[in-house]
């Protein structure tokens, strides 16, 4: 980069000048550096999807086997862990061949809060760190040709606003009354009133007005919305100022282009929650009543025994809805977008041939970003909305599947014709594809609210969602991790590993994700703590059983997920050296960095003479053609003075 | 290592990095405030008509700090000329106005408006128990002696007064404002409280229990010798029925001029000056005849309060924001005014950036003004 | 996107007028004038907007026929002109003192889609108040 040589004459007030090594602390720590940034979030976010994992293992044993208590050992570490509210001792439990056990069993505030943490730190503190902030973080800047992102220290506060919240969550879950227990969509009038202050908890202790776990999880959220809008401001004028010369709309990698749209997506619908949490902590703390109805009987005895909930009333359960679904409906594409990206990415590199239709496809996601601000209440058929507006929702709902159908359509006929190298990142793209179909497709229905009216609330939405964010996003990030982790370290992850790992994740995640479509058609209700057994066993009939296969599937997805775990860090040390700085023979500009990217990205001027996709370009010498290559013929531009990159 | 445009705008899309982050974020306040405008819009439409007030706020201190605002919006951008145009005195000036301004704001709202909103106590009457308070409620349709109706708009007639707001006499009892605040306590709640750890086995969480009965207790019943005669060990009935009487009725000391005059048809719509409260002899109001959240005024009272502490408080975090900022940026130091000498134009963006922030500011005041004070 | 290796960065750097701005030494009120006047606007308003939630327009027989028009009846017509007299303040704050009046596309384009959807989020919200099933929802208002 010509300019920047020229820039360090000017005699800045910048205090960034990064002449000097910098320390373990600014380097790993406090950093400014996009890729650094990028693992940070990347750890942090595969960390939390773990965590998040584990509390599912236990909440789906609370809907298989309901009060029955844990294996001996297992239930007495768990109750040490997370304490009387969560865990009870169940003396003579009858099993239903007769024999009495005892143990500790969970207790239905149990698997709310199980049930709650486990979507929340799902989707705000696994998928979109790992997918948008991290990868985001990491590859965006390099497929730019930028030497970092715009605002260094900005995006530092982002992770560390980030980092706020993460300690609000796991922390919640160790104060009196255990974490929050009203859904992952926080719905009040519960979200109000659980975990109340002045309530006790199960060990006699009084849950205080800052410290429990409803107030918490609204604390975690402010920093975690505050963190995510100040790295989408970041991300977008990033790809909006710092595209390196010649790069450029039209020639942008299909993946900046997902994370453009995600940028904007949160940072018009992110802030319509952040005002609703902030309410939602009103009502909470100083006790107003935006989300409390008039007429609201909340008398326990406990909450006698401190602050008497009486709300003034006047509020409405349905503002929240409102402002929650206006975000997180644009939310779920949140999800799935960056991890379209990356299996655009990956697709057009292992099938060695450009992306069918990249201008339908940036067309569909600009289409699908502008709709998913006008359908949210497609969530809330079961509001009372009337006959106008549910069709309203419904009609809107129905276009936006358009241009997720194009999506899904072009990286299909992407493949049509092309020499497919089948590798691990390529067999998690591929599979990607029709798994987000089943989630997809099984959207279509829930659209139209008279089916809607039925479906809502049951396993099949579950499943619905599950289908598109665990085998359709998690496979996407597996694959990206597979695709860049060479990059990012130096060495391939073991091949055999990670097939191991796609074709046993393959198989038991379709195991653990199928059955509930069907049990939710037979009437499965969801947050139901024991899985319907003790009310509905008679109405499920037959789809009950299913629960506990669901249940063993779940832990054989968990074990194989060791696989990728023993895998990422066998390779840090053991794994296979990259034979060269681009070892997929990749178009794309990340790839055109030394091995990993030092400071400030690229050793040499980059330039971008084509588009983003050219391989196997009839007539060239190699079946890839790097975006910075220039023309036959064109001379590389001579950089008017040494580049003061190098270091 | 340096990152482009920093400073200078890059040509194919006109605009330097700070200058598009700037918007970017405006954009997201935009759907912030949004977001919470369509609280209050939702909170407005919802309300029963009698329970949304008018002229609870100072319109004539409401207005001084909408011209402040404005004029600091002025400020700033002279601040911003004089700095392109090279006159560092007057720069430095109007940039210390802006952030004076800015604080100015702040104290009026602060130390004065907020205030005098915690000192005032208020409650909603029940429906069927208006009439006992109808001295101060004035819904009956009395004449005067020239046998015309006082009392004859409509309003009333639809949607009654219910209201009661005044002051409590806190040199008498200075726990009575707290005590106003605390719901109504039943006498099974009161004995769920007595009750608790009394028959706890375990040693360590009787010990807990026991100290959150005190909490609890100091939490419902407010003055420590009233709880002194709850915890005798051979409490009366009578004795706990006196204490729980005093906790449930509240002895208010002056009333707002509604209530004083509710007769006076003028008292009806808003005053552009606050009009003087009114002595009472001896009102007491029991809780059991109101609705749930009376006390002080703060967001537990009512919707129209919560909303207003929620957007005036996130609105004043802003303007804090903005006058830290400010007041880096005219501090002599690196990142600062010193920057007039060594980077003058990077110095202009960030006034210009931080200008950009003030006026949306600004442009929210604008808004919450009418909303609240006004409308 | 052409050249860009030519940039404003290639100018040498002691000059720092590249910043767009002409660097008039002249009058410092001839330039600030608009500014000024935007301000004793903006006061003005202000005035106006308190006198006019003073006046009951729901009595004043040409603004309850005019409004009915548009569905607005009673003190709901004081909250309409006082809003529109807001919009307007911002306006002028927006057109002049935030520059959007000679502001750039990309500046313009994504506050035309933030406006676009915090309207849409007004909108709608009213829409589906507005609409409740038969018997569900009390109107109040
Ligand atoms: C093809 C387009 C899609 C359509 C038509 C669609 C439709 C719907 C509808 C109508 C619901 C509400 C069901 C109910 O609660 O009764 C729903 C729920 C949901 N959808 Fe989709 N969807 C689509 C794609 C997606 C995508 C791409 C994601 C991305 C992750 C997603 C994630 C979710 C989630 C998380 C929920 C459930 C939220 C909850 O209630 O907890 N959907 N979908
Ligand atoms: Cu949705």
């Amino acid at each position: 980069m010509a300019y920047a040589a020229i820039h360090t004459h000017e005699a800045h007030g910048h205090d960034d000048h990064d002449h000097h090594e910098l320390g373990f602390w600014r380097k790993w720590v406090f950093a400014t550096d996009h890729k650094v940034i990028g693992i940070q979030y990347l750890t942090t976010g595969l960390a939390f999807l773990l965590f998040g994992f584990m509390l599912m293992l236990l909440m789906r044993w609370s809907i298989a086997h309901g009060a029955q208590p844990l294996q001996g050992w297992f239930g007495a570490a768990m109750h040490t862990i997370f304490g009387n509210d969560v865990f009870v001792l169940t003396e003579n439990f009858k099993m239903t061949d007769g024999s009495l056990i005892s143990g500790y069993s969970l207790t239905s505030q149990g698997y709310n809060v199980f049930g709650a943490m486990h979507g929340t730190i799902m989707v705000f503190f696994g998928i979109v760190p790992i997918a948008m902030a991290g990868f985001g973080n990491f590859v965006m800047p390099l497929q730019i040709g930028a030497v970092d992102m715009a605002f260094p220290r900005l995006n530092m506060a982002s992770y560390w606003s980030f980092f706020i919240s993460c300690v609000f969550m796991v922390a919640s879950f160790f104060v009196p009354g255990s974490a929050a227990q009203s859904g992952w969509t926080n719905y009040p009038p519960l979200a109000g009133i659980a975990n109340f202050p002045g309530t006790l908890s199960a060990d006699g202790d009084m849950l205080g007005v800052w410290t429990n776990g409803g107030t918490l999880w609204l604390l975690g959220m402010v920093f975690n919305i505050t963190g995510s809008l100040l790295g989408s401001i970041n991300f977008i004028t990033t790809i909006v100022q710092l595209r390196a010369p010649g790069m450029t709309w039209g020639r942008l990698p299909f993946f900046c282009w997902a994370q453009f749209i995600t940028a904007y997506l949160l940072v018009l619908a992110f802030p319509p929650l952040e005002s609703a949490a902030v309410m939602n902590l009103f009502d909470r703390v100083f006790g107003s009543a935006f989300f409390m109805p008039t007429g609201l009987v909340v008398t326990t005895v406990t909450s006698a025994a401190g602050i008497v909930p009486a709300y003034s009333g006047g509020g409405s359960p349905i503002l929240w809805q409102h402002l929650f679904w206006f975000l997180a409906h644009p939310e779920v594409y949140v999800l799935i977008l960056p991890a379209i990206g990356m299996v655009t990415e990956i697709i057009a590199c292992n099938s060695r041939k450009p992306i069918w239709g990249y201008k339908a496809m940036v067309g569909a996601i600009l289409v699908l970003g502008f709709l998913s601000f006008i359908v949210w209440a497609h969530h809330m058929y079961m509001t009372g909305m009337g006959p106008k507006v549910s069709a309203f929702f419904q009609t809107t709902t129905i276009l936006i599947s358009v241009p997720s159908v194009i999506l899904l359509t072009a990286l299909l006929l992407s493949l049509w014709g092309g020499s497919i190298r089948f590798n691990t990142p390529m067999l998690f793209a591929t599979a990607f594809l029709p798994m987000f179909g089943i989630g997809g497709l099984t959207g279509i229905p829930l659209a139209f609210n008279a089916i809607d009216l039925f479906m809502h609330d049951t396993y099949y939405v579950i499943g619905h969602f599950h289908y598109v964010v665990a085998p359709g996003t998690i496979f996407a990030i597996f694959a990206g991790c597979y695709h860049w982790y060479p990059k990012a370290t130096g060495r391939m992850m073991s091949e055999f590993w990670g097939k191991v790992h796609f074709w046993g994740s393959l198989v038991s995640i379709n195991c653990v994700f199928f059955p509930m479509l069907a049990q939710g058609m037979a009437g499965a209700h969801r947050r139901w703590y024991d899985g319907g057994a003790g009310s509905y066993s008679e109405t499920l009939g037959n789809a009950i059983q299913w629960n506990g296969f669901m249940s063993k599937w779940a832990w054989v997805l968990g074990l194989f997920q060791l696989v990728f775990i023993y895998n990422f860090f066998w390779s840090l040390f053991r794994g296979k050296k990259v034979p060269n700085d681009n070892p997929w023979n990749a178009t794309t500009l990340e790839w055109q960095t030394p091995t990993p990217p030092p400071h400030g990205n690229f050793i040499k001027p980059i330039h971008v003479y084509r588009a983003a996709y050219e391989y196997s370009v009839p007539g060239a010498d190699k079946d890839y053609t790097p975006q910075d290559e220039p023309p036959a013929g064109e001379a590389l531009p001579v950089p008017a003075k040494a580049p003061a990159l190098a270091h | 290592m340096e990152i482009p445009y920093t400073v200078h705008p890059r040509p194919d899309t006109g605009l330097a990095n700070p200058k598009l982050g700037i918007w970017l974020f405006i954009a997201s306040e935009v759907m912030l405030f949004g977001g919470l405008f369509a609280g209050y819009i939702f909170m407005r439409l919802g309300a029963e008509p009698w329970m949304w007030p008018q002229g609870w706020l100072n319109v004539p201190v409401g207005t001084f700090n909408t011209f402040i605002l404005i004029a600091s919006s002025v400020t700033i951008i002279l601040s911003w000329e004089c700095l392109k145009m090279r006159k560092y005195k007057a720069f430095k000036a109007w940039l210390a106005a802006t952030w004076i301004c800015g604080l100015a704001f702040l104290v009026v709202k602060l130390a004065y408006e907020w205030p005098t909103k915690f000192h005032h106590y208020g409650g909603y009457v029940k429906k069927e128990a208006a009439a006992k308070y109808e001295k101060y409620l004035g819904n009956k349709d009395t004449k005067d002696a020239k046998g015309s109706h006082v009392d004859g708009h409509e309003t009333r007639k639809k949607y009654p007064r219910l209201f009661i707001g005044g002051h409590l006499d806190t040199d008498k009892d200075p726990d009575a404002q707290t005590a106003a605040n605390v719901p109504l306590v039943t006498a099974a709640q009161l004995d769920a409280v007595l009750a608790m750890g009394a028959t706890e086995q375990n040693a360590a969480k009787k010990a807990k229990l026991l100290a959150n009965r005190a909490k609890a207790l100091k939490q419902i019943v407010v003055r420590d010798l009233d709880i002194a005669i709850l915890l005798k060990p051979n409490v009366t009935a009578e004795e706990k029925a006196s204490v729980l009487h005093k906790m449930n009725t509240i002895h208010v000391h002056s009333v707002d001029a509604e209530n004083g005059d509710p007769y006076d048809p003028s008292n009806d719509s808003a005053h552009f000056i606050p009009r003087p409260q009114k002595d009472v002899d001896h009102l007491v109001i029991e809780k059991a005849d109101l609705y749930p959240g009376h006390g002080s005024f703060v967001p537990k009272l009512n919707t129209y309060l919560a909303t207003y502490f929620m957007i005036t408080g996130l609105h004043g975090a802003h303007v804090l924001a903005g006058c830290i900022v400010f007041i880096y940026f005219w501090l002599p130091i690196k990142g600062g005014a010193k920057l007039y000498t060594t980077n003058h134009a990077q110095l202009c963006n960030r006034i210009e950036v931080s200008g950009l922030f003030w006026h949306l500011v600004d442009l929210i005041w604008i808004f919450v003004f009418p909303l609240f004070y006004l409308l | 996107m052409s050249d860009h290796t030519a940039t404003a960065h290639d100018k040498p750097a002691a000059t720092h007028d590249s910043h767009g701005h002409d660097e008039h030494h002249g009058s410092v009120l001839e330039h600030v004038k608009p500014y000024l006047i935007v301000g004793a606007a903006l006061f003005l308003f202000t005035v106006i907007t308190v006198a006019l939630s003073y006046i009951h327009f729901d009595k004043i027989g040409i603004f309850v026929w005019a409004f009915d028009k548009i569905g607005v009846h009673g003190f709901t017509i004081n909250i309409v002109i006082g809003m529109a007299v807001a919009t307007f303040k911002v306006c002028l704050v927006g057109a002049w003192f935030m520059h959007l009046k000679q502001e750039k596309s990309s500046v313009w384009t994504p506050l035309l889609f933030t406006f676009f959807f915090v309207a849409g989020l007004f909108l709608l919200f009213a829409f589906a108040y507005a609409d409740p099933i038969p018997g569900t929802i009390e109107w109040k208002h």
